[in-house]
C-alpha cells in the first residue's frame, strides 16, 4: 500500500513537473495567514499581481509552526520551483538551511537577513515610516497625548515604537506617548477585542491619535477610534478605507512591491542575492494619502509632512533605529 | 470487536474527512494519499513526524498523569514554554566542564517544570482553588514571563527574531545524535527514546506500585481515598509534579534536541494537542505512544495538504483532526453502549 502510494506519487510528480514550463514561484506565508489585511495580505497581493501580469505559476502555503517552515521550503525546492519566497522574520533560519542544500534554487526573504548567494533579503526601514507617523500624530493631536499599540513585544515592533516616539517629540517635545503591547504570544497579532480595550484605556488617558503595529488586531483600534471620535493610524497595507475619516493615514510597508519586483527580476533571469533595503527614498515605506483621508489634511500639513520626509531621505533628520541602538 | 473500536473509529474518521474534501473540489483519494504518505516521503519528513510524536507523548503524559488522580490539568502549555526558557538560560550560563553539567541542566529544567506545576497543587491544597482556573491563568503568566525574559535579558544579539542566545556549543551534543544523523538532520533526537521509556516506566509504576494504586484510588473517589489515609498532599504532589516534569521534557526536547535556543512561539500548542492525545488513548500510558504518533502524522500531513492540493488550506487539517478525534472518541462510546445494553437485557 505504502510502496504503491509512493510510486504513484512519484509518477504524478513527474507528470506535473514536465507539463508546465512556466516560471514557478512558491510563496511561504507567515502564521498570520493571507487574510490578515496587513503584512501577509500585502505579500500575497504582490505575488498574485506577478501571476497575472508575468504569467508565472504561483503556489502559496501558510505555515503551521516553526518546524513546518523548513519542510515547506524543502518541498518547494525539491519540486524544482525556481523561486521560493519566505514572508516574515521567523523563516530566516529555515531559508538559511534549505538555501545551502539547494544552491540552484533562488530564495527571497522579507523582514529577515540571510547571507547566501542564492538568497535575496528584503528589508524595510520601518523606523523611518514610524517617525513620519509620529510627526503626523503630533501635528493632529489637540491634547498633546498620543498612543502606540504594538502587537507582540518583539524587537521589530520596538523599532516601530522608537521611531514613532522620536517623530512625536520632533514636532512637539512636550507631548506624551502612551505605549501598550497587546500580548505576549502569537495570539497578539489577532486579538481585536483586546486591542479595542487598550485603545479605549489610552483614550481615557486623553490620547487622541493612536498608531497601531499589531497586524489583524488593528481593527479593534479602528472601532474604538470611531466610537470615541479620535484618529487612528494604520500599518503595513493601506488601511485608510477601513474607516474613512477616522483613519488619519497608514504607514505603508510595500511588501507587495518588494515581492513583485523580486519575482519580476527573477523571471527576467536577473536575480541577484544580497540585501535590498526599502525605505522612504524609494517609497518602500511611505504614508498613505487617498480619497478616504484627503479631507483630513490641509495643504499646509501635507507640505510639512512631505518636508519631513525629504529631510529624512536627505539624512538631515537622524531617526533612531532600535536595531542599532537598542 | 470492542478492542478494535479505536481502529474502526479511525478508519471511519479518515473516510469522513476524505469525503468532506469533495466539497472543496478535491479528489478524496488524492487527499488520502497525501495524508498517508506525507510523513514518510523522506527520512527527513519521518524524522520530523517522530519529533512531533516525542513532544506529543510528553504533553499527553502531562495531561493524563493528573487525570489518573481526577485532576483536569490544562496547564502544560505554560509549563512547556517556561521550562524551555529555563533550559535555554541554563545552557547559556552554566559552566561546562563535564557531562555533569548536562545532567545538572536537565535536572534544574525538570525542577522548573515541577515548580511551575506545583503552584497549581499548592493553591488547590491550601486555598481550594480549582485546578482548571489556576492552570489556564498560569499559562498566560508563564508565557508572559518567558517573553519578557527572552526580550529583556536573553535576546540573541545576532538576530531580529524574538529568540534567546544559542546554548553553548558543548551543550549541543545532540547535534551528532545517531537518530538525528540517520534522519538527515531532522528535528528528531534521542529524546524520542526517552519518551517511549517514560511511557513504559510510568505504565509499570501505575500498575505495579502502591503509589500508582493510591493515585488511581484517589482519582475514582477522593473521599474514600481520604478515609484510607491517602493524603491529598501526597497525591497532588506526585501527579502534578510528574506532569510538570513531563512538560519540562517537551521544553528540553526543543532546546537540547532541536533548535538549541528558545524561540518565542515555537510550540504549536503542544500542551493542548496533548489533551487530545491523552483522550484518544483513554489515558492509557502505552496507548499514548500510538495516539501521539497518529496526531503527529496528522499535524505533519496538515502542512503538506496545503502544498499538494489546490483548494485545501491548513485550516482543513484542523477540521480533519477534529473529525478523526471525534470519531475515535465516539467509537468507544458506541461500542461500550451496545455492550452495556446487552448486560441489562440479560
Amino acid at each position: 500500500m505504502l510502496v504503491a502510494g509512493r510510486i504513484f506519487f512519484f509518477l504524478s510528480a513527474i507528470i506535473v513537473s514536465s507539463t508546465s514550463l512556466a516560471f514557478k514561484v512558491g510563496l511561504v506565508l507567515d502564521k498570520g495567514g493571507k487574510d490578515d489585511k496587513s503584512f501577509n495580505t500585502s505579500a500575497y497581493n504582490g505575488a498574485t499581481k506577478a501571476e497575472k501580469e508575468l504569467g508565472i505559476e504561483l503556489k502559496y502555503v501558510e505555515a503551521t509552526d516553526n518546524n513546518s517552515l523548513e519542510v515547506l521550503h524543502r518541498n518547494f525546492a525539491q519540486k524544482k520551483y525556481d523561486l521560493v519566497i519566505g514572508i516574515g522574520f521567523a523563516q530566516a533560519d529555515a531559508i538559511k538551511k534549505v538555501a545551502a542544500l539547494f544552491p540552484q534554487t533562488q530564495f527571497a526573504i522579507v523582514d529577515g537577513e540571510v547571507k547566501a548567494n542564492n538568497v535575496r533579503s528584503l528589508l524595510f526601514e520601518e523606523h523611518e515610516g514610524s517617525f513620519l507617523m509620529g510627526a503626523a500624530a503630533a501635528m493632529k493631536s489637540k491634547t498633546g497625548v498620543v498612543g502606540f499599540l504594538g502587537g507582540m513585544d518583539i524587537p521589530l515592533i520596538r523599532r516601530f515604537q522608537k521611531g514613532y516616539e522620536a517623530g512625536v517629540k520632533y514636532i512637539n517635545p512636550k507631548a506624551t506617548v502612551l505605549n501598550n503591547y497587546i500580548g505576549v504570544t502569537g495570539e497578539a497579532w489577532n486579538n481585536p477585542t483586546k486591542a479595542k480595550e487598550m485603545a479605549l484605556s489610552q483614550i481615557g488617558k486623553k490620547a487622541d491619535v493612536i498608531f497601531h503595529a499589531a497586524g489583524a488586531s488593528g481593527s479593534g483600534l479602528f472601532d474604538a477610534a470611531a466610537d470615541k471620535k479620535i484618529y487612528a493610524i494604520g500599518v503595513d497595507s493601506n488601511q485608510n478605507w477601513i474607516k474613512p475619516g477616522v483613519v488619519l493615514t497608514s504607514m505603508l510597508k510595500r511588501v507587495d512591491v518588494a515581492v513583485y519586483e523580486t519575482i519580476k527580476s527573477a523571471n527576467a533571469k536577473q536575480f541577484q542575492g544580497g540585501v535590498i533595503r526599502f525605505g522612504l527614498k524609494d517609497s518602500g515605506v511611505d504614508w498613505a494619502l487617498d480619497q478616504n483621508n484627503e479631507k483630513l489634511w490641509s495643504a499646509l500639513e501635507k507640505n510639512k509632512l512631505n518636508e519631513i520626509k525629504k529631510q529624512i531621505i536627505a539624512k538631515k533628520i537622524a531617526v533612531p533605529d532600535y536595531y542599532v541602538t537598542k | 470487536m470492542k478492542k478494535a473500536a479505536p481502529i474502526i473509529g479511525l478508519i471511519v474518521g479518515i473516510a469522513l474527512a476524505c469525503l468532506l474534501a469533495l466539497f472543496f473540489r478535491e479528489n478524496p483519494l488524492h487527499v488520502l494519499k497525501v495524508l498517508l504518505t506525507s510523513s514518510y516521503n523522506s527520512k527527513f519528513d519521518f524524522g520530523l513526524t517522530l519529533f512531533y510524536t516525542t513532544c506529543l507523548i510528553f504533553s499527553g503524559l502531562a495531561f493524563s498523569i493528573p487525570m489518573k488522580a481526577g485532576l483536569f490539568h490544562i496547564g502544560a502549555e505554560g509549563q512547556i514554554i517556561f521550562s524551555a526558557v529555563v533550559a535555554a538560560y541554563l545552557g547559556h550560563v552554566l559552566p561546562f566542564d563535564t557531562s555533569f553539567s548536562i545532567l545538572l541542566l536537565c535536572v534544574l529544567t525538570a525542577l522548573a517544570g515541577f515548580l511551575a506545576a506545583y503552584v497549581i497543587a499548592l493553591l488547590k491544597l491550601y486555598r481550594q482553588a480549582h485546578e482548571v482556573v489556576v492552570a489556564i491563568m498560569l499559562n498566560f503568566i508563564l508565557s508572559a514571563f518567558a517573553t519578557w525574559f527572552t526580550i529583556n535579558r536573553l535576546q540573541n544579539p545576532n538576530s531580529q527574531n524574538p529568540e534567546t542566545h544559542l546554548i553553548q556549543p558543548s551543550f549541543q551534543f545532540l547535534n551528532n545524535d545517531f537518530l538525528k544523523v540517520y534522519f538527515e538532520q531532522s528535528a528528531v533526537s534521542s529524546f524520542f527514546l526517552v519518551a517511549i521509556l517514560f511511557c513504559i516506566v510510568l505504565f509499570i509504576l501505575e500498575q505495579k506500585t502502591l503509589w500508582g494504586l493510591q493515585i488511581r484510588a484517589y482519582g475514582s473517589n477522593p473521599l474514600a481515598a481520604r478515609r484510607l489515609q491517602i493524603s491529598d498532599f501526597k497525591i497532588l504532589t506526585i501527579s502534578l509534579g510528574l506532569a510538570g516534569v513531563c512538560s519540562a521534557l517537551v521544553g528540553l526536547t526543543e532546546v537540547l534536541g532541536n533548535t538549541f535556543q528558545f524561540k518565542i512561539g515555537f510550540s504549536p500548542q503542544y500542551g493542548f494537542l496533548g489533551i487530545a492525545v491523552a483522550l484518544l488513548a483513554r489515558n492509557n500510558f502505552l496507548g499514548i505512544i500510538a495516539s501521539a504518533f497518529l496526531m503527529a502524522s496528522l499535524h505533519k500531513g496538515a502542512s503538506d495538504l496545503d502544498l499538494e492540493t489546490k483548494f485545501l488550506t491548513r485550516d482543513f487539517s484542523l477540521i480533519l483532526q477534529a473529525i478523526i478525534i471525534f470519531s475515535v472518541a465516539s467509537s468507544y462510546y458506541f461500542f461500550n453502549y451496545r455492550f452495556k445494553k446487552k448486560v441489562k437485557l440479560d
